[in-house]
């Protein structure tokens, strides 16, 4: 497979800086696929790089209506499979109130599965070669890291000014 | 409310002050410990002899079919309501006080509910079959199970609130799983980098996990409300007097979450203790805690005094008959237990002064878990001892089977949330970085 | 299958046998034509007829056929089907290369036999018993087995029935010997006997006869023959009419026919002469019917099943009885219109002046006002009237007197002029014998070999009396079915055989004979009495000429056919017999002589003072006979519901002033001894009375069923006979409870025994309300949306061709419904008994009992309400009410309980798991779990494996973790069906029984197809007293539960002494005391 891409790692303390260099770098071209790294999910950084809604939500919806739809036929489809009567109470549509209920849990189940899946596929996770280039960022560091950027270039130069903490060249593996 | 906490850390201490519990433990950890395993023990040798004798080991007899197990099993279900809740509803209304619970909170909630599924194996008379006959599997005869029965209804609810529960808790250890990883070398690195996924923290992967989060959040909020209803049907669909009322989903939810509150209390005091949180779990949080399980004492409360009204207005004899013994016959003990313990003693939260007294707040908490439980063991045993014919009327002694198999529950419970004490962020490092001040560069 | 030609062929024996006009025996077989081909019991004895409005009744029926016949018939031809019983070569566990005759594997042979004096067919599948039902033609049963009689089921396969005589060795050693061993020693000892005498259990038949033969056989007095019968009543009334009238029997009492009963201690429903033909008379003639109901008013002194029955119930104190019935007999002296001739009244007044100073005393002690006796006097001689005495299942040195004093009053209200309580034909014949046991415990020390055969004197006779000196001092050869306590002193120790094994013959009343045959091999390697007797007779070289009692009796019989005239030779005769399973030769013909004169011998003994013990016949247990059968043991007493254990009843007020209660373990201290037992406040007993229950407190070691259950309350008396019957006196003698602050918990299987003013369980019709409604109709089934029990109806959505419903149809041909008449019910519990039997149910033990775990799938809730002095006593027996709308099947998460399209709720044993959710939704409270997989008989400390053979085969055993009920004997339905289908027809009414309906002596029990509308069960849920437990009133539109059963109850009805012109509220009993009423 390809190597990943070295570049510039820049390393904040401060959340309002970040964001600060994140508006200035937003749109150029010269820090396509930036990443940005968060001890935790402030919604500063979601308004600064104000990303499209995630399409996780039709994860959850599919799930979802597969669950409602699979609860009630399961229910429905065993009563006509072998009909019986309990307590006067006829097999089939008329013990459909019963079945709301299945219907309703594995709504949620469903739903709840598949949620899980998309976070996880969207988030790109599992990732097994996880390349950590800052233990800080799960602490409490920001920090930006431009692909195929150098320390004397202009980039690095920017999230200087910003007040990066420190910038580091990080190697391409 | 957490704009009153007084914080005298600051977000690059969370993680050093919550993963303490990596390190050496307190001593009184590994008492716990060894007190919970034999708990397990004992439960689990009853269990053994429950199997190979016959469930009538336990003192459960006609009229009273179901006694002391069924009573652990909505006993549990209801602890493990709280964990849910805090995380999911009140992290829809943004309540910030979750952010410091919501982690052992959720941890309790999943053990609680493992435990609480454990019941109906035990108590049913041939775990063997009940195995594979509740589930709808195929089979050449087509025999299925019957979705008219509560009981069905009950797998589902159950399986389902504990696979979410399960996501909903791990999903929130995703991100402190990685900072785990990126302090620890070797071997656990490698594990806790699995566990977490690989998780990078990159503002991408935290916009579809909060997404991802808040659509979990909000299918769980109906389940939770939905699971003990539909544990409260188990009594209602049936036509006992004193089960058959159309109260009982909304009042056996408040009940739940009164004892699941009660239980995060009565859990939290001395884990924080024990792994010294007092600076991250502050008492405000513990404060806002104890005014929930107030709230839902309340409830509670009233629920009680409707039943009886309703089973007095009907003029139905039956009904009226089961509540008259109950609080004046020969389960008047259990019943008064669970009035003052679950409406009583709650009510002198009213001071605030006594909300923030510790002992005694703990005190109260412990009794009101006491109180749930006798509650459920009044519903389902004075329910069926004295129903409708006088000449089928008997009554229940537990015998030491019950006792046996209800102690080894409340270790078997214990023994996993000690472990998830002693090699798991007790507290949610990134959620509580939220609410602690922003690491800002210009101090305003 | 049984073919109907064999049916035809078995009915053409009878009518030859028993008609003598001349046909060719075996005439081809006929096409089915039920009905005149049948004969009605009526023409076998007469007098058994039913009154004439009742057979207007009955023929009013639509019916094609008279039920009662299709019901005689089917069982009846079951009996016929089967072949005279004969010793089969043993079977080895090959397969039938050949099949032996009347054998089909899986189909049930019917054998005619008498047990327990009732005359009963005995279901045997594969050659061994399974079940014991009544013989419908027997007029002595039918129909109804006794409880004991069904019981020998498990005595027969009683894992603690020996297997091999013993015999005592030299001083101390005792031990197993074979047969031989056992006829040599018996020879030798028989040869050097000087004196040979007999105790035996009393019998009417031949066997007195062959004991007689054989002591003359080997030179012997005929008078060494010694009757035990332990029930003292016999001989009281045979005695009692002896004096009276120079007459001794038992005249048949005909309570069908009467309008007023009045009891004196009255135990037909209990311990009574005959007691499943009186209960039959007394369903017939006292409880509500075609809008005529009898009246019955009881004194007593303690509650007994009797009294539990009657419209109006006294108190009286224990051995109040002579006094209170010579106080009848004085009122109705003193009025003009009392029947019996001049002389008589002369002779009856004479005793009464002579006892006028105990008659006032007690009148005035019992607050019996002269207003209440001349009221009854009156009511008396107005209608048709009977006066029954008793001492309540026990009897006193009065006991004769008290028969006696009966009498009187019977000649005085004309019950003998009425052929109510005499026949010219038909005297029972008493099985004891006057004066025996007295003559018995005289001259017991003056034999030398003794032998007891079948009874238990070690045991039933109290300490006190010196048994045990007259059976330790000589050799005792101990002939018995089951071990027992005269055993341990025998020399000969021998396993005799069980009823259901034996040969033998009642001639129960005179002229009337029952045969008993062998329904099995021998299973426990026993011998009959009399075959021992025989053989050893041989061996002593004094052979009488018989190689078995089956011979014995055969001579015998050849007497009693020459003299019936029949016209077949004696083979075909006693073939038929053995089908039939009795014969009625000449009926002893007898003319009612006057009333004598008895005041000479009239001399009461003075009543004793203080708290009377009566030791009382246990209504399951008898003396002991029955204690070693645990169904009997479990099924529990009718009024206590006490299992495996003896209480000690007194009344709750005078408990209170004793200051005991109910479980306070007293030591109860007699003239001849004391024992220790709980307390059971019992309402309805005179303060001075202390019942207790005879029949447990077994010798330690005998059966592992009896070990430690009970004590025996002789121990507490002194030796005492009643002067004119010679019998052993239980009653009477003062006792004082000691308390000793101890308590021991009764196993009761019902723990809350009043009613909690829930009278809509139990209604009660005054008279006049059910007269007034006897001709109307309602329907219980008329209710909004009932599905789907009942054919589909018009407009229903279930139509076949809606494609919106799975296709689940009813039924349109059967739906099995069962109801139960509680007027008729007694609380005997002799369905209970059925049910365990014939379902395989599984008796636990006290230590479950006590937990509240008994097994039984029918129970009899009985409930107090009332005065606790004199209350009112309801049964009520729930067995599973099969509801359409069954609340326990929609809440079986795994289709456990289902409902089939006959309206049954089914329970699907091998598909349960053990939620036991149904069992909590019952509102009922009668599904059963199995919280072990129990033992055959005992649960906890005495633990019995199952044994196989004493099983029904046709029921499935349950496991542990499994729920059961009762499944209205669903084996019996499907046989039926299927012997229905092979003769392409729908069921008979009445063609299947289930196990309760066919024990039920009172007939309280009906079940059958409620979709058939001229079917007895569908009349009977169309009943104006009709009602479903739980349900409200369905003809107002209360619904109640809506559990909608199948299962429907008949309410009671009670006479409160206006033909039904006066109307209560059905609670009060108008003319009974209030609380205080009768006692000091």
């Amino acid at each position: 497979m390809k190597r990943r891409p070295g570049g510039v790692l820049a390393v904040y303390r401060y959340l309002d800086q970040l964001t600060d260099a994140m508006k200035k770098i937003k749109g150029r071209s010269d820090f396509d696929d930036h990443e940005v790294f968060s001890p935790t999910s402030y919604h500063e950084i979601e308004e600064a790089a104000d990303y499209p809604p995630s399409p996780v939500r039709y994860f959850t919806l599919a799930g979802a209506l597969t669950g409602t739809i699979t609860g009630f036929t399961l229910a429905l489809w065993i009563d006509y499979d072998w009909p019986l009567v309990v307590g006067g109470k006829l097999a089939g549509l008329y013990s459909l109130p019963a079945y709301f209920i299945v219907g309703f849990e594995l709504t949620i189940l469903f739903g709840g599965l598949m949620t899980i899946l998309g976070m996880l596929v969207m988030g790109r996770l599992p990732n097994p070669k996880q390349r950590i280039l800052d233990p800080r960022f799960t602490d409490d560091r920001f920090g930006i890291f431009v692909p195929n950027a150098t320390l004397d270039g202009e980039q690095a130069n920017l999230l200087k000014q910003c007040g990066a903490e420190e910038i580091r060249l990080i190697e391409s593996v | 409310m957490s704009e009153e906490v007084k914080w005298n850390k600051t977000i690059s201490d969370v993680n050093d002050g919550i993963l303490s519990n990596l390190g050496k433990p307190h001593p009184m950890f590994y008492a716990a410990w060894i007190a919970s395993i034999i708990c397990v023990i004992i439960g689990a040798s009853t269990w053994a002899w429950e199997i190979s004798v016959g469930i009538g080991i336990t003192g459960k007899t006609s009229p009273v079919y179901w006694g002391v197990l069924i009573t652990d099993f909505v006993f549990w279900v209801g602890i493990g309501h709280a964990g849910t809740l805090i995380s999911a509803i009140l992290f829809l209304f943004r309540a910030k006080w979750r952010n410091t619970v919501n982690r052992s909170a959720e941890a309790m909630t999943v053990f609680a509910v493992i435990t609480a599924g454990l019941f109906p194996l035990i108590h049913v008379g041939r775990l063997w079959l009940a195995l594979y006959w509740f589930p709808p599997l195929p089979n050449t005869n087509n025999i299925w199970p019957n979705f008219r029965s509560p009981l069905v209804w009950d797998l589902f609810a159950i399986s389902t609130y504990l696979t979410i529960s399960l996501l909903f808790w791990y999903m929130g250890l995703v991100p402190d799983l990685a900072s785990i990883r990126d302090r620890v070398k070797g071997l656990k690195r490698l594990v806790y980098g699995v566990m977490c996924f690989g998780w990078r923290g990159t503002a991408k992967q935290w916009h579809h996990y909060e997404a991802g989060y808040g659509f979990l959040a909000a299918l769980a909020t109906p389940l939770v409300l939905s699971v003990h209803s539909i544990v409260s049907w188990d009594f209602a669909m049936s036509i006992q007097p004193g089960w058959h009322t159309t109260i009982f989903p909304p009042y056996f939810v408040a009940g739940a979450i009164l004892s699941g509150c009660a239980m995060v209390y009565t859990l939290l005091i001395p884990v924080r203790k024990m792994f010294r949180m007092e600076e991250f779990i502050r008492p405000e949080h513990l404060e806002a805690c104890i005014k929930l399980t107030l709230l839902t004492s309340t409830i509670v409360f009233y629920a009680y005094a409707v039943e009886f009204f309703v089973a007095w207005y009907s003029g139905n004899a039956y009904e009226w008959g089961v509540f008259e013994k109950r609080a004046i016959g020969p389960y008047a003990f259990y019943f008064w237990v669970m009035v003052f313990c679950n409406c009583i003693f709650p009510m002198i939260w009213w001071s605030k002064a006594m909300r923030n007294n510790v002992a005694v707040s703990l005190v109260v908490a412990v009794l009101i878990n006491v109180g749930m439980w006798f509650e459920r063991y009044n519903i389902i045993v004075s329910s069926l001892a004295e129903d409708f014919l006088p000449g089928s009327w008997g009554h229940f002694q537990p015998t030491w089977g019950d006792i046996g198999l209800t102690v080894g529950s409340f270790g078997w419970f214990s023994f996993w949330f000690l472990i998830f004490c002693r090699f798991f962020p007790i507290v949610s490092m990134s959620e509580l970085k939220l609410i602690m001040p922003k690491p800002l560069s210009k101090k305003h | 299958m049984r073919s109907i030609d064999s049916d035809l062929r078995g009915l053409e024996d009878q009518r030859e046998v028993f008609v003598t006009n001349d046909q060719p025996f075996e005439s081809p077989a006929k096409e089915f034509v039920p009905g005149p081909l049948y004969k009605n019991i009526e023409e076998v004895i007469p007098e058994l007829a039913e009154s004439q409005e009742i057979q207007d009744a009955s023929a009013a029926k639509k019916l094609p056929v008279d039920r009662r016949d299709f019901m005689r018939l089917f069982s009846v031809s079951a009996a016929l089907a089967s072949t005279a019983c004969v010793y089969r070569p043993v079977e080895k566990a090959v397969p039938y290369v050949e099949q032996p005759k009347d054998f089909v594997p899986g189909v049930a042979n019917y054998y005619a036999t008498t047990i327990d004096r009732v005359g009963v067919v005995v279901k045997t599948r594969e050659g061994r018993p399974v079940f014991v039902e009544g013989n419908p033609e027997h007029p002595l049963s039918q129909g109804s087995p006794s409880i004991m009689a069904m019981s020998e089921l498990q005595a027969l396969f009683h894992p603690d029935r020996r297997v091999a005589p013993q015999i005592q060795y030299g001083t101390n050693r005792r031990g197993d010997a074979n047969w031989d061993e056992v006829y040599d020693r018996l020879g030798v000892r028989l040869k050097d006997a000087k004196k040979v005498g007999f105790l035996v259990k009393g019998t009417t038949g031949h066997g007195v006869q062959f004991y007689k033969d054989f002591l003359k056989n080997i030179g012997q007095s005929e008078d060494n023959l010694y009757l035990y019968e332990t029930n003292g009543i016999y001989n009281a009334i045979s005695e009692a009419h002896r004096l009276a009238f120079g007459i001794d029997g038992i005249p048949r009492t005909d309570m069908r026919r009467t309008k007023l009963i009045l009891g004196v201690g009255a135990e037909f429903l209990d311990e009574g002469v005959a007691p499943i033909f009186e209960q039959k008379s007394w369903s017939v003639g006292h409880t509500f019917r075609n809008g005529a109901k009898g009246r019955f008013v009881q004194f007593e002194s303690r509650l007994t099943l009797t009294g539990g029955k009657a419209d109006e119930r006294h108190v009286i104190g224990p051995g109040d009885e002579l006094a209170v019935t010579l106080a009848v007999v004085d009122s109705l002296l003193k009025r003009s219109e009392a029947k019996g001739t001049a002389a008589e009244k002369a002779n009856i007044r004479a005793v009464v002046d002579a006892q006028r100073s105990l008659i006032d005393s007690t009148k005035q002690r019992l607050k019996l006002s002269d207003d209440l006796l001349n009221k009854l006097a009156g009511e008396l001689l107005s209608r048709k009237s009977l006066v029954q005495v008793g001492e309540s299942g026990a009897i006193s040195p009065n006991g004769t007197l008290v028969q006696l004093a009966g009498i009187m009053a019977n000649v005085l209200v004309g019950a003998y002029a009425e052929r109510l309580q005499f026949f010219d034909q038909g005297w029972f014949k008493s099985p004891g014998r006057a004066g025996d046991i007295a003559r018995f415990l005289n001259e017991g020390k003056t034999y030398d070999v003794l032998f007891v055969v079948n009874v238990d004197p070690a045991f039933t006779m109290p300490a006190s009396s010196g048994i045990a000196d007259i059976l330790k001092g000589r050799s005792i050869i101990s002939m018995q079915s089951m071990p027992c306590a005269t055993d341990t002193y025998a020399e000969f120790a021998l396993n005799t055989h069980n009823p259901l094994e034996a040969w033998g013959d009642e001639e129960l009343v005179a002229g009337f004979w029952s045969l008993q045959q062998p329904t099995v091999r021998p299973v426990a390697n026993s011998r009959q009495p009399e075959d021992i007797l025989l053989w050893a007779a041989a061996k002593m070289g004094k052979p009488m000429g018989f190689e078995d009692y089956r011979s014995y009796l055969r001579d015998k019989w050849k007497l009693v056919y020459k003299e019936s005239g029949i016209n077949k030779d004696f083979e075909t005769f006693f073939k038929a017999i053995q089908r039939k399973g009795f014969f009625v030769s000449q009926l002893s013909k007898r003319d009612m002589p006057a009333f004598g004169t008895v005041a000479e011998r009239f001399q009461p003994l003075p009543l004793k003072s203080g708290m009377r013990l009566i030791a009382h016949l246990d209504s399951k247990l008898r003396d002991g006979y029955g204690a070693d059968r645990p169904v009997l043991q479990e099924a529990g007493d009718g009024l206590t519901t006490i299992t495996w254990d003896t209480w000690v009843a007194i009344n709750p007020n005078k408990a209170r002033e004793l200051g005991v209660k109910y479980n306070d373990l007293v030591v109860v201290k007699g003239p001849g001894g004391s024992f220790e037992a709980s307390i059971y406040p019992l309402p309805g007993l005179h303060y001075d009375t202390v019942a207790v229950p005879r029949g447990r407190g077994q010798k330690q070691g005998l059966s592992r069923i009896t070990d430690g259950v009970g004590v025996d309350p002789l121990v507490a008396l002194v030796a005492e006979v009643d002067p004119l019957s010679g019998d052993p006196v239980t009653s009477g003698q003062t006792v004082e409870i000691i308390k000793t602050g101890r308590r021991y918990r009764l196993a009761a299987m019902q723990k809350h025994n009043d009613i909690a003013n829930r009278r809509d369980i139990m209604p009660v019709y005054p008279l006049a309300v059910a007269v007034a409604n006897v001709r109307k109709e309602k329907d219980l089934d008329d209710v909004p949306d009932l599905y789907p029990s009942l054919a589909p109806k018009e407009g229903d959505l279930r139509s076949p061709n809606s494609y919106l419903f799975p296709d689940w149809k009813a039924s349109t041909e059967y739906r099995w419904g069962m109801s139960i008449d509680l007027e008729r019910c007694t609380g005997c519990g002799a369905c209970t008994v059925a049910c365990d039997l014939e379902n395989n149910v599984p008796q636990i033990g006290r230590e479950q009992v006590l937990i509240g775990r008994e097994m039984h799938w029918i129970r009899v809730d009985r409930y107090f309400s009332g005065p606790v002095d004199n209350p009112e006593v309801s049964y009520q027996p729930v067995p599973c009410q099969h509801c359409n709308h069954a609340p326990c099947e929609a809440v079986c998460p795994v289709y456990a309980t289902t409902h089939d399209q006959e309206g049954l709720n089914v329970q699907t044993y091998n598909r349960c798991v053990g939620t036991r959710y149904c069992a909590n939704a019952c509102p009922y409270k009668i599904r059963r779990f199995n919280w072990f997989t129990h033992k055959w008989n005992v649960m906890g400390d005495r633990p019995i494996d199952r044994n196989p053979r004493a099983l029904n085969p046709d029921v499935t055993v349950r496991t542990r973790g499994i729920m059961e009920k009762c499944t209205l004997c669903v084996q019996r339905i499907r046989e039926g069906k299927h012997n229905a289908k092979q003769q392409g027809r729908l069921v008979f009414d009445g063609e299947i029984r289930t196990a309760c309906q066919v024990a039920c002596p009172s007939d309280a029990i009906t079940f059958g197809n409620l979709l058939d509308p001229n079917s007895r069960v569908a009349k009977n849920r169309k009943d104006y007293r009709a009602y479903l437990l739980l349900n409200g009133k369905p003809e107002l539109g209360e619904y109640g539960l809506k559990t909608l059963p199948n299962v429907n109850y008949i309410a009671k009805v009670l006479h409160d002494g206006s033909e039904g012109i006066a109307a209560g509220d059905g609670h009060d009993r108008s003319g009974a005391p209030g609380p205080a009423g009768g006692h000091p």
